[in-house]
């Protein structure tokens, strides 16, 4: 009737309208109902009571009448309680109750306008159907009926479910639960979790209920608390104090909350995870707990709890913690023998759980439906593995592989075609036997039921120099012996041989490679026949046959020895069996050539012969050329020869010295050149090949070669030396280097020079850099000297002579040569200063001329007077009456001083040591070119002097002139000391006398240049002195004694005639008296013409 | 407790000739020597165990309360009760123990079998340690039965039940390994005695 809600406003309408006529009719009757209260519990029917006075009611009777607006209805009823039950309208309902005495008489009658507003909807108390604790999960199920029969249609319920815990009740959690009222009864669950050991302490439940009916215009309101269903902590018997929970599982982490459960005369000492206490909550009399919050993972053997209780009694419990499987990785599932397949997996990370708590693995297959529970050590296996069987007519897994263990599984799943994923195993009994030099037979055994695959077999065949796979495929039997052979083998090879297989349909994975077997190949007969070379004898009628070693690869065996026989036209002249290692022998040719052929033998036979003719063709005009060095080779060329028609042949000594070890290369006869390689071919040796042309009818010698593979600075300096010097050049000359020592082909000379002390640290020219460092490079070969110019006098230099190859410079060879002096530098240098010291000279010279008359009072008085003594009291113009003096005057000579002396023969001759110093040559030109100066310093008899220059070329007038007494510059006339040298016996009786007047020329200048017939030259042309100029040398006391004195010497000289260009004086008189020999800066000198002027 | 009381004099006249004398001692000292063995085993092994199985155990100041172990008679008595005890008497005791013994170590290599699967030096302690026991009680059977001392009667199959906690099992292991050395302690100590008496 509610399901129209039109119909359900209705009583809502009604209510509404009697809302304002809600009142009571009180009668004033003590005993009268008063304060009506109505309430739903079904929404069906509504129970109503009242009050009513105590006093007069026993024996009292109601009579209840209602009356419903809509629909309109009346009923009465009558009741001895004071409560009564009407049916829900949807209106307001008047509700008339009436008092009744004992005897039906109505002593007061009440009338209630009830709306339904006022009504209350509370629903019936829920009941707990059922509370069972689980206390391995430490969860309470709770069962209740939601009593939905009661209503007439669907409605919303809300529960309210309140958990306590302890004995003092205390609220732990209260949780709302939702459901639908399906007008028929339902058993309502729910499971709670608690964080605690349910043994811990009692744990109690109560739910109430609240409907939700929208349409109802009434209150609304929960039902009252169910009656209250309890589950008891565990109780201990004295002294078995127990730690819950008991070896949980969990994982890493979780926050766990442990109990301690103790007889109640024990008390709680302390309670501790693993080696740290916690803070110890009391749940009541001998119950404890305490909160571990965020365990770790734990060892093997677990984490304990314990309490510890007095007195003296410990109990507790071991925590396991560790992680839920991973999810199997990599799985893979092969099969090796067609009986099980093998999978294998990689379990990732470690569950840390150990014992029955360790994952559990099951493979499943879905086809056949079977498990298979794989026994798996966790601890130590990193990669698990599993077998299942394999099932007959079935090729198609569909594997399933779960992880469990007590947090939790995990799985992963493959799906394989088994004769796809074949994996044999190794081959087994593997064995090779050979009976041929290129068979061998193989046998080998593979275990399986290989029935209905293929195989497919690879061999590998190696030796030492080469590797090969040979691929055999073959039917799959069971359990069987399987066969190939190996051919084009080599014939005598030790051989390495193994196998392994796999299934050649679908190809999955190689097996592990068998044992490996070696075996030799038997031995046949050598490829061919050996190189070959031969030489003849140059003294003899032997020959002397060479041939090469075969390679291994051609002599298929081991080489016993090489047959050499000697033809004639099918003939065999003689034949000779050289055994190994010998690789040449002489065969005597009794003066007839013949074909030389050789064989090589070994056990398995011989080889084809090779054969060469012994003919030696005379060859002529055999020219010499140069190979070039390639680095590793020896590049040569010859001339086509089109005569040659068998190919040319290369024939060397490979030792390149003697003994000569012969060695030889042919070529076919189109080529004109090769690069010759051998591996005993040395850097810097010379080696010398002949090419020899095979023509018809013998070998020719076409042309020799040298050559160096490579070519290498020369191993020695050239040796030289130096042949001549001068002041500005050097003459070298240098001899060869031995041809060993050159190790290339000499290329030329460098010759460096530079200038250098010998003795100071002397690195190499090339390193030093020096800027004054020249070179010059000698090509010519045939020149063996160089001279080397536009070098500086007296000075040292250094030379270094290298030879050079194309693999570069050799090493040096140095020396030090100083040029002679520059002469003329040195004029140069010493003519200044001389030159200077002259000046200074005149000049102090002069200032005592004009004061001589002052001098010789001061120092020298014709008598001494002390008091006189100008020395004691000089005066100032001593020498200003003087100043008028010229420098030389002739007239005041006395003639009385002056002697005309004959020459004598036998004047001493003052043999001055110093005036053959060669120093002294060089200073007469001086003289010579300061004619003043003598003049000047002559003061004793001071003559005239004639100066070397006017001497050269005198005036013809002058020679016919009055006599007169004129000076020689004595050093005018000087000879060089050669010339005094040379004519040491000169007969100065026979040279004196008249002789005519020539011309003396005497150049100082060309000294250095001057030859004999110069000289003798100047003697015959022009004037000659009436006298031996020689022995004015001699006898001239002014002979130059040193280079000091020699300047005023220069200014004495004898009075002679201009004429006869005697002298006047005879020099002895000087020589007298020594101290005149040398007075130029005498002050006697001074004095002694002092009187004359 | 059944107690037997045998006199020296017994003892000798039993031993009555030097040749059985002679095989007296040297069983004596072999046993003696393997009473060294299992002193020294005996600690390392509870040594050994107390480390696999974490904290309380492997605390050194770990002493719990003493708990009787089915079947295996309590050392407990003092050394000077012990020494106050007959030879036959100490005999019959260590007989006793030793016919025990095996048992429960077997037992305790079971459980940790499950919880330190790995600890494999622990493994081989256990087994060793059961060997030696039955050695020593094989031993000790010997020297009785020269001695003349009545064997004890074998213990009594008792229904072997194993601790039901984690927790449980490692402290009754671990009261196991305490008292296999105790009792190691006392063969010895009862060992040197007999050999002192019986020398070779």
């Amino acid at each position: 009737m509610w399901d129209n809600p039109s119909l359900r406003c209705l009583p809502a309408i009604a209510f509404l309208y009697l809302l304002s006529l809600i009142c009571s009719q009180e009668t004033g009757f003590p005993g009268a109902p008063q304060n009506l209260k109505c309430v739903t519990h079904d929404l069906n029917r509504t129970i109503c009571s009242w009050d009513a006075a105590s006093s007069a009611s026993h024996g009292l009777t109601y009579k209840i009448c209602y009356v419903n607006r809509e629909p309109s209805s009346s009923e009465c009823i009558e009741t001895e309680e004071k409560r009564v039950d009407v049916p829900v309208t949807t209106g307001s309902t008047n509700i008339v109750i009436t008092t009744l005495n004992a005897s039906g008489t109505p002593l007061a009658s009440e009338t209630f306008v009830l709306p339904m507003e006022n009504v209350s909807f509370i629903p019936f108390t829920p009941q707990i159907l059922s509370l069972s604790p689980d206390f391995s999960t430490y969860t309470l199920h709770l069962k209740w009926n939601d009593t939905g029969s009661v209503f007439q249609y669907d409605l919303d319920a809300h529960w309210q479910i309140q958990i306590l815990h302890k004995e003092t009740m205390e609220t732990v959690t209260l949780v709302n639960y939702d459901s639908k009222l399906t007008s028929k009864d339902t058993i309502l669950s729910w499971n709670w979790t608690s964080d605690m050991p349910l043994e811990c302490t009692s744990h109690s439940v109560k739910i109430r209920c609240y409907i939700n009916e929208s349409f109802f215009a009434g209150r609304k309101e929960w039902s009252e608390w169910s009656p209250i269903k309890t589950v008891p902590g565990k109780d201990v018997d004295p002294g078995n104090a127990v730690v819950f929970p008991e070896d949980k599982v969990v994982p890493v982490g979780s926050n766990m909350t442990f109990c301690c459960l103790y007889n109640e005369e024990e008390c709680i000492r302390c309670m501790k995870y693993g080696s740290r206490s916690y803070p110890v909550l009391h749940l009541s009399k001998g119950r404890s707990a305490i909160k571990v919050q965020n365990v770790n993972a734990s060892n093997s053997s677990g984490a304990n709890v314990w309490c510890s209780l007095l007195p003296d009694i410990i109990a507790g419990t071991v925590l396991f913690v560790g992680y839920a499987p991973d999810k199997p990785q990599n799985l893979s599932c092969e099969t090796r023998t067609f009986i099980i397949i093998t999978c294998r997996w990689n379990p990732g990370r470690p569950t840390r759980l150990s014992g029955h708590r360790e994952t559990q693995y099951i493979l499943s297959e879905r086809t056949s439906r079977k498990n298979v529970t794989c026994s798996i050590n966790e601890l130590n296996e990193k990669e698990h593995h599993c077998d299942f069987p394999v099932y007959t007519d079935q090729q198609i897994y569909s594997f399933t592989l779960t992880a469990s263990n007590p947090l939790g599984q995990a799985e992963s799943s493959l799906f394989i075609d088994i004769n796809q994923r074949v994996n044999l195993e190794t081959p087994d009994k593997f064995t090779v036997s050979i009976n041929s030099s290129t068979n061998a037979h193989l046998s080998w055994y593979i275990p399986g039921n290989l029935t209905q695959i293929r195989l497919l077999c690879q061999i590998e065949i190696s030796n030492s120099s080469s590797e090969q796979l040979q691929n055999v495929s073959m039917a799959g039997a069971e359990n069987s012996n399987y066969r190939a052979t190996a051919d084009a083998l080599r014939p005598y090879t030790m051989y390495t041989f193994r196998v392994r297989c796999s299934a050649s349909e679908h190809f999955w994975k190689w097996s592990e490679w068998s044992k490996e077997q070696k075996l030799m190949t038997l031995e046949t007969s050598p490829a061919r026949g050996p190189d070959i070379w031969r030489e003849r004898n140059p003294v003899g009628e032997t020959l002397r046959v060479f041939w090469k070693p075969l390679l291994r690869s051609e002599a298929n065996g081991e080489i016993v020895s090489h047959e050499v026989s000697c033809c004639l036209q099918e003939t065999m002249l003689q034949a000779q069996d050289v055994p190994v290692p010998l690789n040449s022998t002489e065969i005597n040719l009794g003066g007839s050539d013949c074909v030389i052929s050789v064989v090589a033998k070994n056990r398995g036979g011989s080889s084809p012969p090779s054969r060469i003719s012994s003919v030696d063709l005379p060859s002529d005009n055999v020219k010499t050329e140069l190979a070039i060095a390639t680095g590793d080779g020896i590049y040569i060329s010859w001339h086509s020869d089109p005569s040659v028609t068998c190919g040319y042949t290369v024939k060397w000594c490979s030792s390149g010295s003697e003994p000569c070890s012969v060695d030889w290369e042919t070529f076919p006869s189109n080529a004109t050149d090769a690069v010759l390689k051998s591996a005993m071919f040395q850097p810097g040796v010379r080696y010398n090949f002949s090419v020899y042309g095979c023509k018809h009818n013998g070998y020719q010698l076409l042309q020799n070669i040298v050559g160096y593979m490579k070519e290498l600075p020369p191993r020695v300096a050239p040796r030289f030396t130096v042949e001549e010097t001068s002041s500005d050049s050097i003459l070298v000359k240098w001899e060869d280097i031995p041809v060993e020592d050159c190790r290339g082909f000499l290329r030329g000379y460098v010759l460096y020079f530079a200038k250098g002390e010998k003795g100071t640290s002397k690195p190499s020219f090339m390193e030093e850099g020096s800027p004054e460092l020249l070179v010059k490079n000698i090509t010519d070969l045939t020149k063996k000297s160089l001279r080397i110019l536009d070098l500086q006098g007296k000075t040292s230099y250094r030379l270094d002579l290298r030879a050079y190859t194309v693999g570069g410079l050799g090493p040096s060879n140095d020396l030090y040569v100083v040029t002679k002096e520059n002469s003329m530098g040195l004029i140069i240098a010493i003519l200044i200063p001389v030159a200077v010291a002259v000046v200074l000279g005149v000049v102090t010279s002069i200032l005592c001329y004009r004061k001589r008359e002052w001098i010789k009072e001061t120092f020298y008085p014709d008598i001494p007077n002390p008091e006189n003594s100008k020395a004691l009291q000089f005066q100032k113009n001593i020498c200003e009456g003087n100043t008028a003096l010229k420098t030389l005057e002739m007239n005041p000579c006395t003639p009385n001083s002056v002697e005309v002396v004959e020459t004598q023969s036998t004047v001493p001759k003052i043999e001055d040591t110093e005036m053959k110093s060669p120093v002294v040559e060089y200073e007469i030109p001086e003289d010579g070119s300061d004619p003043e100066t003598g003049s000047h310093v002559v003061v004793s008899y001071c003559p005239p002097i004639i100066e070397e220059e006017e001497i050269s070329s005198p005036p013809v007038d002058e020679s016919g002139e009055s006599s007169q007494v004129i000076y020689i510059d004595i050093q005018s006339m000087y000879q060089p000391q050669v010339n005094l040298e040379e004519e040491p016996d000169v007969n100065f009786l026979t040279s004196a006398g008249y002789k005519p007047q020539m011309q003396l020329s005497v150049n100082a200048m060309k000294m250095e240049s001057h030859s004999p017939t110069e000289d003798d030259l100047d003697e015959t042309a022009g004037y000659r002195p009436q006298a031996n100029t020689n022995a004015w040398k001699l006898d001239s006391p002014d002979s130059p004694i040193s280079i000091e004195s020699n300047n005023e010497n220069g200014s004495f000289g004898s009075p002679c005639s201009i004429n006869s260009r005697q002298f006047l004086i005879p020099p002895k008189d000087y020589e007298d008296s020594p101290s005149h020999n040398n007075t130029g800066w005498s002050f006697t000198n001074f004095f002694q013409n002092k009187p004359n002027d | 407790m059944e107690v037997l009381t045998v006199d020296r004099a017994n003892l000798l006249s039993s031993a009555s000739n030097s040749s059985s004398q002679q095989e007296l001692a040297t069983k004596v000292e072999q046993t003696h020597r393997l009473t060294i063995l299992l002193k020294h085993c005996s600690e390392q092994l509870l040594a050994e165990y107390v480390r696999h199985q974490g904290e309380p155990f492997s605390s050194p100041d770990f002493q719990p309360p003493p708990m009787a172990v089915p079947g295996l008679p309590s050392p407990s008595v003092s050394p000077e009760a012990w020494l106050a005890l007959g030879d036959g008497e100490q005999l019959r005791h260590l007989a006793m123990a030793y016919a025990t013994l095996p048992r429960l170590l077997a037992s305790v290599q079971q459980q940790q079998n499950e919880l330190n699967p790995s600890a494999s030096e622990l493994h081989q302690q256990l087994e060793a340690a059961v060997r030696q026991c039955r050695g020593l009680a094989g031993n000790l059977e010997g020297i009785m039965g020269a001695l003349g001392v009545s064997s004890p009667p074998p213990p009594s199959p008792s229904p072997s039940s194993l601790p039901t906690s984690a927790f449980l099992a490692k402290l009754s292991g671990y009261h196991v390994c305490r008292q296999h050395r105790d009792w190691a302690r006392r063969s010895h100590d009862t060992l040197v005695l007999l050999s002192a008496k019986y020398p070779l």
